[in-house]
């Protein structure tokens, strides 16, 4: 596969024309414009490295940077040059990025904070999913009386309940981390019991066949079965996790990102909404970097 | 004593009130250490007969007596091999056989029956196999009585071959032979490996052969004796002849 394609010598056209147009004078608020030229260049990294280290795609890869930086460049001739948009509810680039570099610790802690609620969340969900989603789906009688309780309760949405749940916890990040539970907990469990229950007649009958107690099967046939299923689950699984974690956070919490977006739109900084948006962006690109890992061990494992 | 005693056994499959007879009256008698092979077309019944002899299915009537017993359900003195399938996918060969022990052999501690999973293993050869790593499990069971279900039928004649001289030498090693009901459409595997070969039609045994080799048993000579070509003729007549028979033994 090429490298330098045209796609690569555009993309990087529209580049140069952009910092050039960062370090030109125009409608910008912040004194220096280096977080935007940092960020920038962490961009272009992460672009050469696919490019050079990964070859993969490497044409699409170059056409992709052709619209991350004309999206930026419009940005930026849109709010600092040509001045067509309202500057507090379009902030300029150079304003936004600027936030990364003056609240990184503020920034840090929020996301710390968020993590916390979302993997204790999303463990709890995931292991009490699978720990009674096996019994249940694998015993008849406790299949009979669970599964139309789940079929009820599945569909609705945490959101819903997320308000009274606030209400009701004594703590805010313990209520944060119930919707999540609860958001993760109910789907796992239902498509366990019914990945169970409409096991592969070929496994049933040779785990039959081996005169299997029901521990031994829950264990040895049944987890191992359901697993990888789970696990190419996971990416639905954390969406839903996020949209859960960033609405309950946006109800009345002290910390994490939902918070800090909710909280600056009070004050109307868009600036700062803004940056809070892209990063939450860049948390999730991050874990679905993190889930496509396990996945592909997962496989190789298969 | 027949260690398996089936009689008047009769099953139907049913699906929304209908009923689709698969085996009737049917009578079966095999003693300690027998290979009995029972052949017969696809749908004919036999591999319906090896899951009610696994505890699989259970009959709609008839007597099931396996050691004298009446069977009530699978295990693990008969152990199985499926035709297609019977390991777990997401263990590895050693964990397969391994598993396989100390489900029937729950006596043995943990480092005796991973020693015995990897001298079964060793025995069958490529444990990337999964044939022979489903044959070294049942066998690594020592249970009384295997029941194989056209274990050899997906396999490539090489292969074929090398399994069957590989199930002739590994029952024959421990001085007391496995009982086995081996189901299979192969006549020639049937005469290799059987005692006594039952021939099935629209679940009823329609004949009964006697094979007169001895063990252990020479695939060359075998397949070169005139007694073989003879035994041949008669169930190839069977096979794809409706023609009336007379067998060697009343039945």
């Amino acid at each position: 596969m090429k490298i330098f394609s045209k796609s690569f010598f555009i993309a990087h056209f529209i580049m140069i024309v952009l910092i050039i147009l960062v370090n030109i004078p125009g409608q910008k608020s912040v004194e220096d414009s280096k977080a935007l030229l940092v960020g920038i260049f962490i961009i272009e990294l992460i672009y050469l490295y696919k490019l050079i280290l990964k070859r993969k795609n490497v044409v699409a890869l170059s056409d992709i940077m052709i619209i991350v930086w004309s999206i930026l460049l419009l940005w930026e001739i849109a709010t600092t040059q040509l001045n067509l948009l309202h500057p507090v509810l379009v902030p300029n680039p150079e304003d936004v990025f600027h936030v990364f570099a003056s609240q990184y610790n503020m920034l840090l802690l929020c996301v710390a904070s968020s993590m916390e609620l979302l993997v204790i969340g999303t463990f709890f969900g995931i292991g009490l999913g699978l720990g009674l989603g096996l019994p249940v789906g694998w015993i008849p009688r406790l299949r009979e009386i669970f599964y139309p309780i789940a079929n009820v309760l599945t569909p609705i949405p945490p959101v819903v309940y997320a308000p009274y749940l606030i209400a009701l916890m004594p703590t805010f990040r313990s209520a944060s981390a119930v919707v999540i539970f609860l958001g993760i907990f109910w789907p796992t469990f239902l498509s366990i019991i019914i990945r169970v229950n409409s096991i592969e007649p070929h496994i049933l009958d040779s785990a039959k066949v081996l005169n299997v107690n029901n521990k031994t099967m829950i264990r040895k046939i049944l987890l191992p079965y359901v697993i990888p299923s789970v696990i190419s689950g996971l990416k639905v699984t954390m969406i839903t996790s996020v949209m859960l974690l960033t609405f309950a956070e946006m109800m009345g919490a002290t910390r994490g990102m939902g918070f800090y977006i909710i909280n600056y739109t009070h004050y109307a900084n868009y600036t700062n909404v803004v940056a809070g948006i892209i990063l939450v962006g860049i948390v999730v690109t991050l874990l679905n970097w993190f889930i496509n890992i396990i996945q592909n061990k997962a496989i190789k494992w298969q | 004593m027949n260690i398996i005693d089936v009689s008047h056994l009769t099953f139907s499959y049913k699906k929304n009130n209908s009923y689709n007879r698969v085996l009737t009256d049917l009578n079966l008698q095999i003693k300690e250490g027998e290979f009995v092979c029972i052949i017969g077309h696809s749908g004919c019944g036999k591999s319906t007969l090896l899951n009610i002899l696994a505890g699989l299915l259970l009959p709609d009537s008839g007597n099931l007596l396996i050691e004298g017993k009446a069977l009530t359900g699978p295990g693990t003195e008969r152990a199985i091999v499926f035709q297609h399938y019977s390991l777990f996918p997401w263990m590895t060969a050693y964990k397969n056989v391994l598993f396989g022990i100390q489900q029937a052999r729950s006596e043995l501690s943990k480092s005796e029956a991973g020693e015995l999973a990897r001298v079964y293993i060793r025995k069958v050869g490529l444990e990337d196999n999964v044939k022979r790593v489903a044959i070294a499990r049942a066998l690594a069971m020592d249970s009384k009585i295997l029941l194989l279900d056209e274990p050899f039928s997906a396999l490539d004649a090489k292969n074929r071959n090398e399994l069957q001289q590989l199930l002739e030498y590994l029952l024959d090693t421990n001085g007391n032979r496995k009982t086995v009901v081996f189901v299979t459409h192969d006549i020639e595997e049937a005469i290799l490996l059987a005692d006594r070969i039952l021939f099935m039609r629209q679940g009823r045994f329609e004949a009964e052969f006697t094979v007169p080799f001895s063990r252990p048993r020479n695939r060359e000579n075998t397949l070169s004796s005139s007694e073989y070509k003879k035994l041949k003729t008669k169930l190839i007549d069977l096979f794809y002849f409706d023609s009336e028979l007379e067998t060697n033994e009343d039945f």
